[in-house]
């Protein structure tokens, strides 16, 4: 594979660089031409080449990430930070540009600390979910993870990207406390407690004194974040699964009218994942199970397959925690309001089938046991697929309206609709996920094309994307264009004061320092 | 959406008062007692920092493959396999017709749904113990 390198690198000033690199992290740590190959990603709607990089680098530590700092701020060198996990249906390992250079933290994979008395772990960015789970029961902790619905992510990677869980900790940033990071002059800073000397809170309050910069360092390019603290949520005395099933494509409406004052009042206390059925079966078959039409699946197939197995056109999943009393009065109040819509079912442990792939593994997540079960998705239609999630407002109408857009789309673009719809505390995510053949060429390209659709008809009717695959992060931040692009400049304002040469992720979220500007566009 | 819409604002109120006519269930039952020692305080000391590392073949598989590719439903490689090559060879464990350097090119290029591993996450000699684990009936 012919080596892309970094834009304005002379040939001799890179290799000069990958001397000195490994003489800090050792040969064995620095990867280059076909070692290369896992840091590609193979199920993005373009070619992988388009996103080689030139090198892949792996310290052991904070010392040496900070000599690999220096080097790159000698010869300007553009480091993608790179933790953990797969970043499935997001891009993947693989950097914005050709020719960046990955820098992989994976090898920084402690568990610092599990404090059992204030609930809380604190670890570096190569923590998996699988790991710290494994861990917590080899000492025979009573805390609990909160984990995605892949259990190979990384706690502190999947938190940084406003990832979300099942249990009522799911919000993992909000449940984060405490980070250490790398600036690009090789800095370190501890927020919050953790920057005074001494301290005995730092995983116990959030703030410290003076701003809070946590949330900076979250979704950018600020900063190499390379310890960070986690509330876990101590084992409840009474946990107790549930999903509410409903036959009507367009009960969605009276469903989050009920769902809102429920979240709300926090008696539905964890995520309402609600599962269109598109969504449910692809988790237990392959397209193939369904149907031989290549057009997409219609409403009234839909209907059919939702009966055959046994479910609702939406599946709503949740669960109880605390003490008996509390939980079998709390799920009173839920089964009476959820079941309130016409042709509504309840669903607790052990009324489906135990071979139940989609109850089992949502029992699992629920009480934060990870999995992969989620991922059968991915063999709907040939394993390509592209993730996104427009938010509202939490109530009937949005989400309806953008449930309608979201199926609209992808069906326009030949796709089926696999979408579920999740109530947080205020605000509904219409999770979408658009599924394709990477080898089909025409697939790729109107996955392509759908991608940029969603983002940009949701933007317009005002629901914005959280999150994006590499390819689409532009389009996603220019529709945050407020106040003459005001979130925009301001991010450059920061990204101008902390890292000039752009050394850091240059482009990750759209941030770019102003000596890059050329390159925002491609 | 008249119907709807009425069902919707009502149920607001409604929950509450639907919470005290449903019976709760018999189990668990916790009094002032059983409440507090559900919550009793811990004294457990801080942990040691721990390196989180796998040695053996089975305990790499283990932490890997197992949660893709072993039986039962829920495991989305062994799906695939199902699907592109039969059941009898959906599952790998045990499998001693896929050659060594097979499995590792695999694990390192990815195919299909499945996608590569980087050497940062299993090295080429923990990848080699794997693919020996594999390959043992």
């Amino acid at each position: 594979m012919a080596t892309t390198l970094p834009e304005g690198v002379s040939s001799a000033d890179f290799d000069q660089a990958i001397r000195e690199i490994r003489k800090i992290v050792g040969d064995e740590w620095v990867f280059l031409d076909t070692d290369l190959n896992p840091y590609l990603d193979h199920m993005s709607a373009v070619p992988p080449e388009y996103r080689t990089p030139s090198a892949a680098l792996a310290p052991a530590n904070v010392e040496e990430t900070q000599a690999i700092l220096k080097i790159a701020n000698r010869f300007q060198l553009p480091l993608w930070t790179y933790g953990n996990g797969k970043n499935w249906a997001y891009g993947g390992p693989t950097p914005l540009h050709a020719g960046y250079l990955v820098l992989d933290l994976k090898r920084m994979n402690r568990i610092l600390e599990v404090n059992e008395d204030s609930g809380y772990v604190l670890v570096e960015p190569g923590v998996s979910y699988f790991q710290l789970y494994q861990h917590l029961q080899d000492i025979g902790s009573n805390l609990w993870i909160d984990c995605a619905a892949p259990g190979w992510g990384g706690v502190i990677g999947n938190a940084l990207e406003h990832g979300a869980g099942y249990t009522p900790y799911a919000d993992h940033y909000v449940m984060s406390c405490g980070m250490e990071v790398l600036l690009a002059d090789g800095s370190l800073v501890r927020t919050g407690m953790g920057a005074m000397p001494g301290s005995k809170a730092w995983q116990q309050f959030k703030y410290g004194y003076g701003p809070t910069l946590d949330g900076m360092f979250t979704q950018g390019n600020f900063g190499i974040v390379t310890k960070m603290g986690f509330w876990m949520m101590p084992k409840p005395p009474m946990y107790k699964p549930f999903m509410f099933s409903y036959e009507n494509e367009e009960d969605l409406f009276p469903i989050m009218e009920i769902l809102r004052p429920l979240k709300l009042n926090m008696v539905w206390q964890n995520g309402a994942v609600g599962e269109h059925i598109g969504y449910s079966a692809s988790v237990l078959g392959p397209r193939s199970d369904y149907t031989n039409d290549r057009a997409p699946i219609t409403s009234a197939r839909w209907k059919e397959i939702a009966h055959d197995l046994n479910l609702g056109i939406w599946n709503f999943y949740g669960a109880c925690y605390g003490l008996p009393a509390n939980v079998e009065m709390q799920f009173g109040a839920l089964k009476g309001a959820m079941t309130s819509v016409p042709g509504a079912r309840v669903w607790l442990e052990g009324d489906r089938a135990p071979d139940d792939a989609g109850w089992n593994y949502r029992a699992k997540l629920m009480q934060g046991i990870p999995n992969m079960t989620e991922f059968n998705l991915v063999n709907w239609d040939g394993g390509g697929h592209l993730n996104f999630s427009p938010m509202g407002p939490m109530s009937g109408r949005h989400s309806t309206e953008l449930y309608n857009m979201m199926k609209e789309i992808t069906n326009g673009h030949g796709f089926d609709h696999l979408t579920e719809i999740v109530g947080t505390f205020r605000g509904m995510i219409a999770l979408t996920m658009v599924m394709f053949d990477p080898r089909d060429e025409d697939a790729a390209k109107r996955a392509d094309a759908c991608s940029v659709d969603i983002i940009q008809k949701a933007a317009a009717a005002g629901y914005g994307e959280l999150k994006a695959n590499l390819r689409y992060m532009n389009t996603v931040m220019g529709s945050y264009t407020g106040n003459d692009n005001g979130l925009h400049k301001v991010n450059q304002k920061i990204k101008d004061a902390l890292d000039p040469q752009g050394i850091l992720s240059p482009g990750k979220s759209d941030i770019w320092p102003s000596s890059w500007q050329h390159s925002r566009a491609n | 959406m008249n119907r709807i819409l009425t069902l919707a604002i009502g149920t607001s109120l409604a929950f509450l008062l639907t919470a005290c006519g449903d019976e709760p269930a018999t189990e668990g039952g916790a009094d002032t007692e059983t409440a507090a020692s559900a919550y009793k305080p811990t004294s457990a000391p801080p942990s040691e920092r721990v390196d989180v590392s796998y040695e053996t073949g089975e305990e790499l598989f283990n932490h890997y493959c197992f949660h893709c590719h072993t039986a039962g439903d829920g495991k989305p490689g062994t799906t695939m396999l199902a699907i592109k090559h039969g059941a009898e060879k959906s599952i790998i464990k045990g499998r001693q017709d896929l050659p060594a350097e097979y499995i590792k090119t695999v694990v390192r290029n990815g195919l299909l749904e499945m996608p590569p591993f980087r050497f940062t996450e299993i090295s080429d000699e923990q990848l080699d113990l794997v693919a020996a684990y594999v390959r043992t009936p």
